[in-house]
């Protein structure tokens, strides 16, 4: 018997018969309606390449002008920062030697650029700075997580679709009118609960802050722990925990860089923070550990002061240089949250 | 003996079954992808809810739609293996192991489980680390380290290679038959059927097409004496009497010559799977070709 393949002989054949024909009518100059269907799918396959090239490079160029916009700024600030150290010590950023009120000479870390001579120690602004920042940030790192698990683990559907759009509204609230509430109702309402000695204190600004970061830490914890797979709840629940357990266990440390990330994006929107400081911390440049004093954050300073400065001052080259300190503290606190992301995702593969 | 009898509804899809799963035994849910298979393991183990019907271990009722008893999945005594590895990413393997373990168990016992499965010296690892087919191997001990009455596992090695997939089906069988644990397996690969289950309930658009022991089901005739090759049909090469069948079993490629009609009877093309039985008085053997 003859068992000779069908299938390889048909493909044999519509192979060979394929080229003879082409051969065939090439040497006539004619061409088949393949050959042209082939031609005008070059032709557009062509067009597609030189768009694909434009969209490319319209891309690549709107990534460049980010990078472009950061260097800018960074050389103006720093350019600026850096004469200050020609007109001032270097050592008067710290704190100069005063006479106190019995003639004593005493090393302090004073804010007072328009004294004669000037002070101009940022260590009490840092201070400030901070004083509101860190509570901020605790305060809205328990909420805002607390918040994004609540959305993304519990919250039915219907309890969704009303949260997210209120959170995201709180984001959008200008933060002249939060600074305003705090500054009127929140400062008096903390003064009369903790019998504060100054009405406008770190904490009032702090809480204030806190407002305009939860949503921040709330959205992208949401979004972390969305991520998360469905397989690693379903598997957790198979193995009889509960759906806390579940949640603590699993679906929280699978998604702890994303929280990670929210939460040192929301300290560095918290040291950012401008116009809510300035309204409700009472800008007193005191060095003091206590929250429930008044403080001057590096941000309301420059805010306050840099339009009322004589252009090329000391003062005004010192206000750079607090820009630049905030500046080199938002980009490293940035830093650290990549390089603590890149770490876990590299560990858990995430 | 597990009962199995629901019925849900989707929007344009109905699964209607009803079958039950020998205690200590290996059955497999087989059918073509969209049959209904994982919708009805996600249902037994609890993660969906049927519209109605009943399921029960023999003692006690998981699910009854007429007494409105639902059993949430933790208080289900399974185990489950998705077809995905589901291991917890930021737990090391032997973490990931306990993870179900409540209270105290002899640490022996695991370790036992865990060189059993071949793992012995990975209980530091994190998954990251792990291979496919090692990672596969964590989930089933970690499921099996309960003790469950049932183990489901559906399509555990789909989206391993060959090599590894053979291992792990071996290892499956040999750590199942050890603790004798009854198991409900999904899957849509013919030669797994044949090597690891002692039942199959065959399913097609939500329905049990038919269900028994695989020499029942897929030869439709018991043989006494017989050779079976199971595998997937590569290649056919007929002329209008003859007809040489090219399947591969494995990495190995098996030709039988049947009658040309038989071809076109079952309608049999490339990609299917098939098993060549016959008694072995008739058996014409080629010699076993590793390359065409």
């Amino acid at each position: 018997m003859n068992y000779t393949s069908k299938t390889s002989k048909i493909s044999t054949s519509i192979i060979s018969s394929n080229n003879s024909t082409r051969d065939s009518l090439k040497r006539f100059g004619d061409k088949r309606i393949s050959d042209l269907l082939v031609e005008s799918r070059n032709i557009n396959v062509h067009k597609q390449r030189v768009r694909e090239f434009i969209i490319e490079k319209l891309v690549f160029i709107g990534g460049l002008t980010a990078i472009v916009f950061i260097a800018l700024i960074f050389i103006f600030l720093f350019k600026e920062g850096v004469r200050a150290f020609f007109l001032i010590k270097p050592m008067e950023f710290i704190g100069t030697h005063i006479l106190d009120f019995d003639d004593n000479r005493v090393f302090a870390c004073m804010w007072q650029p328009v004294g004669e001579p000037g002070k101009f120690s940022i260590v009490p602004l840092l201070i400030g700075s901070f004083l509101v920042a860190l509570p901020a940030t605790v305060i809205s790192t328990i909420l805002g997580v607390g918040c994004g698990i609540y959305l993304a683990e519990i919250a039915s559907i219907r309890m969704r679709e009303i949260i997210k759009p209120a959170i995201e509204l709180l984001a959008g609230i200008p933060t002249v009118v939060i600074g305003f509430l705090c500054l009127t109702l929140l400062a008096t309402f903390i003064q009369n609960v903790f019998h504060t000695t100054f009405r406008l204190n770190a904490f009032v600004g702090a809480i204030g802050v806190s407002l305009v970061i939860i949503p921040v830490v709330a959205s992208i914890t949401d979004d972390a722990l969305r991520a998360v797979p469905s397989e690693l709840r379903e598997a957790s629940y198979g193995l009889g925990a509960t759906k806390w357990e579940t949640i603590w266990k699993v679906v929280v440390p699978a998604g702890i860089s994303g929280i990670t990330a929210s939460i040192i994006l929301g300290m560095g929107r918290a040291l950012g923070e401008t116009m809510i400081v300035i309204m409700a911390t009472g800008n007193a440049a005191l060095v003091t550990g206590n929250i429930f004093s008044s403080v001057r954050t590096m941000t309301a300073t420059i805010a306050a002061e840099l339009g009322a400065v004589p252009h090329g001052s000391s003062q005004y080259y010192a206000l750079f240089l607090i820009g630049s300190v905030l500046f080199l503290i938002t980009f490293v606190l940035n830093l650290i949250a990549e390089i603590i992301i890149n770490r876990m995702r590299k560990k858990l593969k995430l | 003996m597990f009962k199995v009898n629901l019925k849900k509804t989707w929007n344009n899809f109905t699964i209607k079954v009803d079958f039950e799963i020998p205690l200590g035994k290996v059955t497999a849910l087989f059918g073509h992808s969209g049959a209904g298979k994982s919708s009805i393991l996600r249902i037994i183990s609890g993660l969906e809810i049927a519209d109605e019907g009943m399921i029960s271990d023999g003692k006690e009722l998981w699910y009854d739609s007429t007494k409105q008893i639902h059993l949430p999945v933790q208080r289900r005594s399974i185990g489950f293996v998705f077809q995905d590895p589901s291991l917890f990413p930021h737990l090391t393997v032997e973490k990931n192991i306990l993870y179900g373990v409540k209270g105290k168990r002899s640490l022996n016992e695991i370790k036992d489980l865990i060189s059993l499965a071949g793992l012995s010296g990975y209980e530091r690892f994190y998954p990251a680390q792990l291979s496919g087919g090692q990672k596969q191997r964590v989930t089933l001990i970690r499921a099996l380290v309960r003790r469950p009455d049932l183990l489901l596992l559906d399509e555990p090695f789909s989206a391993l290679d060959w090599e590894a997939r053979r291992q792990l089906q071996e290892d499956l069988k040999r750590i199942i038959k050890q603790l004798n644990v009854t198991t409900l397996y999904v899957t849509h690969d013919i030669t797994e059927v044949y090597k690891l289950a002692d039942k199959v309930v065959v399913l097609e658009s939500g329905k049990v097409l038919r269900h028994g022991t695989p020499e029942d089901i897929f030869m439709g005739k018991r043989l006494s004496t017989r050779i079976q090759i199971v595998g997937k049909v590569v290649g056919i090469e007929s002329d209008s009497i003859m007809a040489a069948v090219t399947i591969m079993h494995e990495d190995q490629y098996f030709k039988a010559l049947v009658d040309a009609e038989e071809i076109e009877r079952l309608n049999l093309v490339v990609g299917d799977d098939v098993v060549i039985g016959a008694k072995s008085s008739d058996v014409i053997i080629f010699k076993v070709l590793t390359q065409f």
